[in-house]
């Protein structure tokens, strides 16, 4: 029911937005945007380039918001969202970047950054977080960009494999095909990463082999 | 190569099993796998592993938000409009060019067809009306039948002079015909009056006025006649005289190959004077036409190039 009400809301915002309602288009961008964020932030793996792919996105989203034929308005954002994420790649390939470390006033390095800090979570877990993020980054960017989205929607932001197909513009059978492969090439990274994997995880795994 | 394939098929089904994707048939036939299979039950559990680590990566908190304002959609509007417009006027200009470029080399292909068409249309026609004119040709024919073994030298000159020969219009062979007149009369002198001289002799001598260049022959007693009448007349001269002067007929032998040089070289003078005025014109039209698609070619590169720079700087 609750779901219900959720999507018409969003369908009646999209209708506001079409008429040139800017708050309404705002209101959708804060619903998606922390969705849209994380998928940027690991198909490109640098905070900047994803900020602005982001609202390059955003931008174009509300230009392009006569091109939305009703369906998923996440899987019509998201795709928008990746096609920017392609550009911003294609963009860095022509220019590559050295991606800057965050660093506090005395010019060292943060080790744990204030967009990755969670004010509900011991300096531990925080650490453990930001270690499991960072190993799992390094997998996915040896990835090949195709198969980078694919695992990012699907295993990462939990999406089915239709809706994956919808949001990547890719066949069915090639986002199971790219899924299986990019799950198996990150299986070897994250075991090269072993040790640095938190301790959960490899209980978990122990388990879940149990 | 085999067992590859198998791998990878299997990864794939095992991957869509974890995540639910496979029909019941496939799933159940899976499970009959795996009871036996211990290694496929192996490479599950990896499978598995992985795909939960990755549902558990940490989510990323933004730093900001990215919500729209009313200047970032107007600024961003604005540009884009730009960019449209760059790109419509790039790509229009584009077009015309090629339009402008497809057609000129269609008209100009056309238009040399129609001037060879017209240029052969012309010379039928002359063909058609002088009719009694090839007559000529065929007395200078018989000539170079005569002696054909007398002076080797001269009929191997004239053999690829002949041939063009007599395709060519009628009009030229009764030019040609004229011209045999005052180089009979130069025999006399003893002259062997060159392709030049034999053109200037026969204009001179239809115009009814004395050859400068006979040397010590004498002038041409007959008053001038109309072009077919002296051709048959003068043909009969060189040979009547190459029965008795084997010299006099070699001379003739070489008049007539003046003769047909003449006419080859008549020939084109004439085509060019017909396809002149249509080449006058597309000549005249040139320079516009090539102003025309230069601005077009400018403008596409300009705003292509501009579009481009657009795109590129609007965030």
């Amino acid at each position: 029911m609750q779901h219900k009400q959720s999507q018409f809301d969003e369908l009646k915002m999209v209708e506001y937005a079409l008429e040139g309602d800017l708050d309404a288009f705002n209101r959708l961008v804060m619903e998606y945007q922390d969705l849209a964020y994380n998928v940027a932030f690991r198909v490109l793996g640098e905070r900047t380039a994803a900020e602005d792919a982001v609202q390059d996105a955003f931008i174009s989203a509300f230009r392009k918001l006569k091109s939305f034929r009703g369906g998923s308005f996440k899987a019509w954002l998201l795709r928008i969202v990746t096609n920017a994420c392609y550009d911003e790649l294609r963009r860095q390939k022509r220019r590559p970047l050295v991606p800057l470390q965050p660093t506090d006033s005395e010019d060292d390095e943060i080790e744990s950054p204030s967009w990755l800090e969670d004010p509900g979570e011991t300096p531990e877990e925080t650490a453990l977080r930001e270690e499991l993020s960072q190993a799992i980054q390094n997998c996915l960017n040896s990835l090949d960009n195709d198969f980078r989205i694919v695992v990012v929607l699907v295993d990462i932001q939990g999406m089915d494999y239709a809706e994956a197909a919808e949001t990547a513009n890719t066949p069915l059978g090639t986002i199971k095909s790219r899924l299986a492969r990019a799950r198996m090439r990150l299986q070897d990274c994250l075991r090269g990463f072993g040790e640095l994997l938190p301790e959960i995880f490899r209980l978990e795994g122990e388990r879940i082999s149990q | 190569m085999k067992n590859d394939k198998l791998h990878t098929i299997e990864i794939e089904t095992l991957s869509a099993y974890l995540d639910h994707e496979l029909s019941e048939r496939e799933e159940t036939q899976l499970r009959d796998r795996l009871a036996h299979d211990a290694e496929l039950r192996e490479k599950l559990e990896d499978l598995r592993l992985t795909r939960y680590t990755l549902r558990h990566t940490p989510k990323v908190k933004r730093s900001r938000s990215f919500t729209l304002s009313p200047e970032m959609v107007r600024k961003q509007t604005v540009a884009w409009r730009a960019i449209n417009i760059s790109r419509l006027v790039s790509v229009a200009a584009s077009v015309l060019f090629s339009f402008m470029i497809i057609g000129e080399i269609l008209f100009s292909g056309s238009g040399g067809l129609l001037a060879a068409n017209t240029a052969e249309d012309s010379v039928m026609e002359d063909s058609s009306e002088e009719v009694g004119i090839p007559m000529s040709m065929q007395a200078a024919d018989e000539n170079l039948m005569e002696e054909p073994a007398e002076e080797p030298m001269i009929a191997a000159e004239s053999a690829p002079v002949e041939e063009p020969a007599a395709d060519e219009p009628a009009d030229d062979v009764a030019g040609d015909t004229a011209e045999s007149t005052p180089t009979v009369s130069g025999i006399g002198g003893g002259i062997e009056p060159t392709a030049t001289q034999s053109l200037e002799v026969a204009e001179s001598e239809l115009e009814g006025t004395p050859e400068p260049g006979a040397g010590g022959g004498a002038p041409p007693t007959e008053p001038p006649l109309p072009a077919e009448a002296t051709g048959v007349e003068e043909r009969t001269m060189p040979s009547q005289k190459a029965t008795g002067e084997i010299g006099q007929a070699e001379d003739g032998m070489a008049e007539d190959m003046t003769m047909a040089d003449d006419s080859a070289e008549t020939a084109p003078v004439e085509k060019f004077d017909e396809t002149g005025p249509t080449e006058e014109g597309s000549r005249e039209s040139i320079p516009w036409i090539r102003w025309i698609q230069g601005g077009l070619l400018v403008l596409a590169i300009c705003f292509g190039a501009a579009a481009i720079y657009f795109r590129r700087t609007v965030r």
